[in-house]
């Protein structure tokens, strides 16, 4: 009992630091930037120009590392193909979405399954050194399944126990989500998470 | 040039950027500023009015109170199809083309795009009715997909085991799982468990999904199988 509470607790306190996350970064965006492009409207020096423009460039990806941008309006696996284009200098990627209907994920949960399909990417390519790296997205009005395999050398132990995995176990919970994560040093990492969209409306 | 000017409306919540644009696009000899406004929904609200001049384009922002970019858009889409919509917002990313393009939108782009560069993209839009940057047609190649979409089957890394490669040998064979069990030393349960995989990896929903995957796949040759 009272680890479940202890977790809940730790679930809820991603969920405060997501939210204040997604403030500095949207102060970043109508603020900052705001007054940036004013300034650059105003502006008929084509040097400074130059300068604010980077200068925008600069808060705008400053803000999206905090928050992605449009969360609400774009879809999610658009918003992962985008991720794990960068790196697929690392390893060959083969992306498969499924959309069998129209699903309606709420912003807080689609957050959730973003950061964790990040964190697992970002695993893949820092710890497991993968050649190959194979994601589902399966969407349906029950269920949302999310699979990943690489052929990697798996989860080493100091990052097996680390933020990262953390992360991913509270993340799952604040879901309420079911999750497996299988690694070997010589089958690779397997991942698969399946979540039910409707069991999470508040 | 004897062209009639390009009608521009301009909604953005920021009071200033309007003024600052209106101001710079009524300087241009074939820009005329007939609308501006502060929301989507007074956008819209102006537009309804019978004696405004519908605009060419519209410049819309995003992010407003009230009444959003997509929202106006989709609301332009169902109402006044004829107006071009161009997207300046501070939420920027290439790869957001896609999304946008499926709006109907006909050029999207970074707020704190050039004045000049922002003319002659308006102009653009006028004449040929769109325009993409070529970092937004790189983001949108990168999205097609590779290849034709193969099934969960296909996935190479999911092949099936050579124990469940004989497990299906034998389904195919019209074996039960407790003679399965029996030939391999293995209780029925194992074999169950065995098949519950090889439906889980093969995405068939039943036996016979099994037996058209082992079929498709060279697993067995169906001439020599058995018809009890």
């Amino acid at each position: 009992m009272a680890i479940a509470y202890q977790k809940q607790l730790l679930a809820h306190s991603i969920e405060i630091q997501e939210k204040e996350r997604s403030r500095i970064a949207a102060d970043l965006h109508d603020e900052l930037i705001g007054q940036l492009h004013r300034l650059k409207l105003m502006n008929n020096d084509p040097g400074l120009n130059d300068v604010l423009g980077n200068s925008i460039s600069t808060a705008r990806r400053i803000s999206h590392d905090l928050t992605p941008p449009l969360l609400n309006e774009i879809p999610l696996h658009e918003m992962m193909v985008d991720f794990v284009q960068p790196f697929k200098a690392n390893f060959a990627v083969d992306f498969q979405t499924k959309s069998l209907s129209e699903v309606n994920i709420d912003v807080a949960s689609k957050l959730h399954l973003f950061r964790i399909f990040q964190e697992l990417i970002i695993n893949a390519s820092k710890h497991a050194k993968a050649q190959n790296m194979e994601i589902t997205l399966r969407e349906s009005k029950q269920q949302l399944m999310l699979y990943l395999k690489d052929d990697g050398v798996g989860i080493p132990p100091q990052a097996a126990n680390g933020i990262g995995m953390k992360n991913i176990e509270l993340r799952a919970l604040a879901l309420n989500a079911k999750y497996r994560l299988r690694a070997g040093k010589t089958r690779g990492t397997t991942f698969i998470l399946i979540f039910n969209p409707k069991s999470n409306q508040p | 040039m004897s062209q009639s000017a390009i009608n521009i409306a301009i909604v953005d919540n920021d009071k200033l950027v309007v003024q600052l644009l209106a101001d710079y696009f009524s300087a241009q000899p074939d820009f005329e500023v007939c609308l501006t406004a502060h929301g989507g929904n007074l956008f819209i609200q102006q537009l309804e009015q019978s004696d405004t001049t519908i605009p060419d384009i519209v410049l819309l922002d995003l992010k407003m109170p009230d009444g959003d970019g997509v929202e106006t858009s989709e609301h332009l889409n169902a109402n006044f199809p004829q107006i071009k919509k161009i997207i300046l917002s501070s939420y920027y990313k290439p790869s957001f083309v896609s999304y946008m393009l499926k709006l109907n939108v006909a050029a999207f782009l970074p707020k704190e795009t050039d004045k000049l560069e922002l003319l002659e993209i308006i102009r653009e839009v006028h004449t040929r009715g769109h325009y993409l940057s070529s970092e937004q047609m790189e983001a949108i190649r990168k999205q097609l997909p590779t290849k034709k979409a193969s099934e969960f089957s296909a996935h190479k890394l999911n092949r099936l085991t050579d124990r469940e490669t004989e497990v299906l040998r034998l389904i195919c064979n019209q074996f039960t799982a407790k003679e399965i069990g029996k030939k391999l030393f293995l209780s029925p349960k194992t074999i169950e468990a065995h098949k519950g995989n090889l439906l889980v990896k093969t995405g068939a929903k039943n036996t016979v999904g099994l037996i058209i995957y082992a079929i498709q796949n060279n697993l067995i040759n169906p001439d020599e199988l058995l018809l009890l």
